[in-house]
Parts: structure tokens; sequence; C-alpha cells
């Protein structure tokens, strides 16, 4: 028992599942069901949940239904629940059938209510640490949440900041270009697998990861050998100011850089003056 | 004497990990594949949609209201702005988007103070001017209160100034963005460009009479600043 058009509309149009006939209800809180199991077993992986769990983790369709028609109310009036509205508005830009366009824009909607169950109910497969890899294990959690100097006012905290400076300079100076546009990719968070940083980088992805894994190597090993014996929190605080140096530079070097790709130069287009009067 | 011995250095407090590992189990989540369901899962066409199916946009934008954008195509998933004053050319106001997850990422996002999902988290680096007839063109949801928007506006100020909300709302925030690989970088590429992409489209298919307002493009070639920079404008 699929639901029809007019259990939608019906829905739509009695603001609530609870005051449509009893057979839509029926239809509609299967087809919440339905998707919350879809979308359950896709995220599965990046959860501690057992696959044979996720068929008894689903919620009986009076549950689902609901976890759905809240997940984006923001009050109870029709104003508040605009989403419904949402879900309508898609068929005029779809070529899709009416039906099929509400649909694909209520599963959507469950998507989220799903991620956002699972960010309640579940932790993350791995235990939380600091060691933890991320993503791809190039970095861990530990990596971007680094150590920080204190007393960030003090002439020492200065003097680090200068040398951590003056490290990220003379390293910059000995990147290639290549290096540089790999760098530049990774701050902007452009794929290094994008066509046009690519070209930018004359080189293929594999090379371009290989060029941008060294140059990380060789910031760390730099950093370890000048300041080995100043401790683990040291030198994750000193790379990380050389990272922030770093960064700053290679957008300055961007800013006078031709052929590089429109995808480094952000979305955000103009910024204008923000008037708040607070 | 070492470095260590003449610095003090401490290492991120615990609720940045925590923060920061809920932030990337939702990441992941968002990053799953979500090929379309096949639609023989769904019944043929069933006709049409009855007249009045709709509710129409609300056409007077005011500060504090939340907004929720047309759909423009079939890809597009809910965005939600709060519209915060008025800024950039004549007829613009300034908007600052949600998060689609639920845990600030950075120091310029920030807890919203409310538990519905889809308006959790304000995306403050995100701020952007849209032009009122673009805005005509979305629903009113809710207002923030007087207390959320000045709670708002207080957090824009200091997030132009220094890159990160006040220190007493440090802990409403997201932690530090350093390292180039970090995956945040990613989200925020990807979360500006849905913004201007839903903007843009939202503008150019209602272009009939030429009148540009909204504020993004045309210079994206001459950006003095990367994303990461907060000079380019002031409050």
């Amino acid at each position: 028992m699929k639901p029809h058009l007019k259990d939608w509309t019906e829905w739509k149009k009695f603001c609530a599942r609870a005051l449509c006939p009893e057979e839509t209800q029926q239809r509609l809180g299967r087809f919440a069901v339905s998707r919350f199991g879809i979308h359950l077993k896709r995220h599965l992986s990046v959860t501690n949940l057992a696959p044979a769990d996720a068929q008894r983790q689903l919620p009986p369709p009076e549950d689902a239904w609901h976890q759905f028609e809240t997940y984006a109310a923001l009050t109870q009036t029709r104003q508040g629940k605009r989403y419904k509205d949402w879900i309508f508005a898609r068929v005029q830009h779809s070529d899709r059938s009416p039906l099929d366009t509400i649909q694909s824009g209520a599963t959507l909607i469950i998507r989220d209510v799903v991620r956002a169950y699972l960010r309640k109910e579940y932790t993350p497969r791995t235990t939380v640490s600091l060691d933890r890899p991320i993503g791809d294990g190039t970095v861990t959690l530990g990596d971007l949440l680094p150590g920080f100097v204190q007393n960030e006012d003090s002439p020492e905290a200065t003097e680090f900041d200068l040398l951590a400076a003056k490290h990220a300079e003379a390293l910059f100076q000995t990147l290639s270009r290549r290096e540089r546009v790999g760098l530049l990719a990774k701050y902007a968070g452009v794929s290094l697998e994008s066509s046009d940083v690519l070209a930018a980088a004359d080189c293929g992805k594999s090379t371009l990861n290989q060029a941008v894994r060294d140059l990380m190597r060789r910031l760390r090993d730099g950093v370890v050998r000048e300041y080995g014996d100043e401790g683990h929190n040291t030198i994750m605080a000193f790379t990380a100011l050389m990272l922030q140096h770093l960064e700053q530079i290679i957008y300055f070097w961007k800013n006078s850089e031709k052929g590089l790709p429109d995808s480094f130069y952000g979305g955000e287009g103009k910024r204008e003056k923000l008037k708040v009067e607070s | 004497m070492g470095l260590s011995d003449r610095l003090n250095i401490g290492r991120q407090e615990g609720w940045q990990a925590e923060r920061l590992t809920h932030w990337l189990l939702e990441w992941e989540l968002l990053q799953e594949p979500q090929e379309k369901i096949a639609s023989a899962e769904v019944n043929a066409s069933e006709g049409e949609l009855p007249e009045g199916c709709v509710a129409s946009p609300d056409a007077d934008v005011e500060p504090g209201q939340i907004r929720l954008m047309m759909p423009q195509g079939d890809d597009d998933g809910l965005l939600f702005l709060a519209i915060v004053g008025e800024g950039g050319d004549e007829g613009a106001v300034f908007c600052v988007p949600f998060s689609p997850l639920s845990e600030p990422a950075t120091p310029d996002e920030l807890l919203s103070g409310r538990d519905t999902p889809v308006v959790r988290v304000f995306c403050l680096w995100n701020t952007r001017s849209v032009a009122l007839r673009v805005l005509c063109e979305s629903w009113i949801v809710d207002r923030l209160t007087a207390d959320e928007l000045k709670r708002l506006k207080r957090a824009l100020l200091a997030c132009e100034q220094t890159g990160s909300v006040p220190d007493d709302l440090r802990r409403e925030a997201g932690p530090p963005l350093i390292h180039p690989e970090d995956p945040r970088r990613l989200y925020r590429r990807i979360e500006r460009n849905r913004i201007h992409n839903c903007l843009i489209r939202e503008h150019t298919s209602r272009a009939a009479d030429n009148v540009i307002l909204y504020t993004i493009e045309s210079e994206q070639q001459k950006l003095p600043k990367a994303a990461e920079d907060h000079d380019t404008y002031e409050i």
C-alpha cells in the first residue's frame, strides 16, 4: 500500500497525519518507515550499529512520521511548518510526476531525520581519541586540535610566533608551483582531483596527492628536527602556528599568481559593509 | 633554556574534541552516497496538484525573520536564513544561513540556542547580502526574539573583527580551523557554493526585468581575500 497523491494533499490540507483518514495515515506511516529503513542501512557503516540491528532499530510508523513532521517545524502553526509548502513547491521545478517529486522531497527530509537520529542515539564506530584518523587517515583528531600558547601576549609567545612565521616563509620559498597549487587547494577546500586544479598543477591526481603528502611530511620532519626535544605539545603548537602563517602566505601568493583556477576564488563574491546596529 | 620552559603550551579543551567528534560523525553521514531511490518504488503519476496547494511567499522582509527559501531544483535541500538587517547594495539585506549540521564547525559558527535541527547553528562566516526581491520569494517560518537578534549581531560584529565569536560565546561555537587537510575546509567550500548557487539560481530564474540587486558574483576574479579572511568588510 503505497501512498497516493491524494494522501499527500490530504496531509497538507489537514496539516497533520493524525487528522487524515485511517487508510491515508497507514500509507503515509509505511512510507516514512520504508524511507527511514533505507537511510538507516546506508548510514550504518559510520556508526556502532551492527547491520542485523538495523531492522530492529526501525521506529513504528507513528514515531517515524512524527520525527519527519517535527524535524523542520519551527512552530506548531502553519507558518512554522512551511517545509510542507517547500515539499509541494518542488513540483513546479521538476520534470517528474507530482507524486514522485513530493515523495523525493519528503525523502530528502527523512534522510536528515535519520542523520539526526543516529547522531543522538549512536556513537561513532571508532572510540573518541586524539589519535583517531580522520577521513583518509592522513591526519588525526589531534592534528586538527593542536596545542596552543596560553600566554599569547607574552614576549616569549611573540618570539615563538615570529619563529614560526620565519620557518613558514622559508618553507614556502622551497615549494615548487605544483606544491603551492596543491597546498592552496587544500586550504581552499578544493579537491585535488578537480580538473582545473590538476591543470594548474600540471600533473595527475596521484602525483599531486603525493606532492602534498611529501610537503606535509617535510614540514613535520623539519619541526621535529629543530625542536624535537621540546616536547609533543610544543611541537604541535609550533606546527599549528606554521600552518596558520603558511595559509596567509599561500593566499598572498594566490593574489599575485596567474593561471590559477576559478575554484580557488570562492563562491562568496563581493562582500559588502555590514551595517549592524548593536 | 628551551622553548617549552618559557612558554605555557596548553591542549585544546575537552569540549572542543567532543564537539569536533560529533561534527565529524555528522559530516561523514552527510557524505554517504545518496543515490536516488528508484522511482519504481513510487506509484505512477496520479494527475496534477490541486490549485492553491502551496502557500504564497511572504513579501515583507524585516530583520529578525527566519525564512525558508523556495526550492529551485530537484536536489536542493532545505535552506533557512535569518535576516539580520539592511546592507550591501540598496534594496538588499544581510542574511545568515543556518548550517545543515547540528554542531558548530568552526569559531565563526554559533549555536542559535534553538533545538530544532534545521535552525540550530548560525553560519556567521557565510553571511551574505541578498536582494529583497530574492527574499520576497521565500516564506517566513519564525522570528528571532529581540535577545536572539541582539546576540546574533554581537557575534557577527566579533567575527568580523576577530574571526570568532566573543569570548563569552566561545563554548557555543566551533573549534579552531588550522590544518589544511581538515575536512571542515571542504564543508565550507560546499556550503558556500550551495548557498551561492541556490540564491543565484533563485535570482536568475526570476530575472526577467534584469534588476540585479544580489551582490554575489561579478567580482570573483578580483576577490582580494581568501575564504578565511575576515577584513574585507566591516560592521
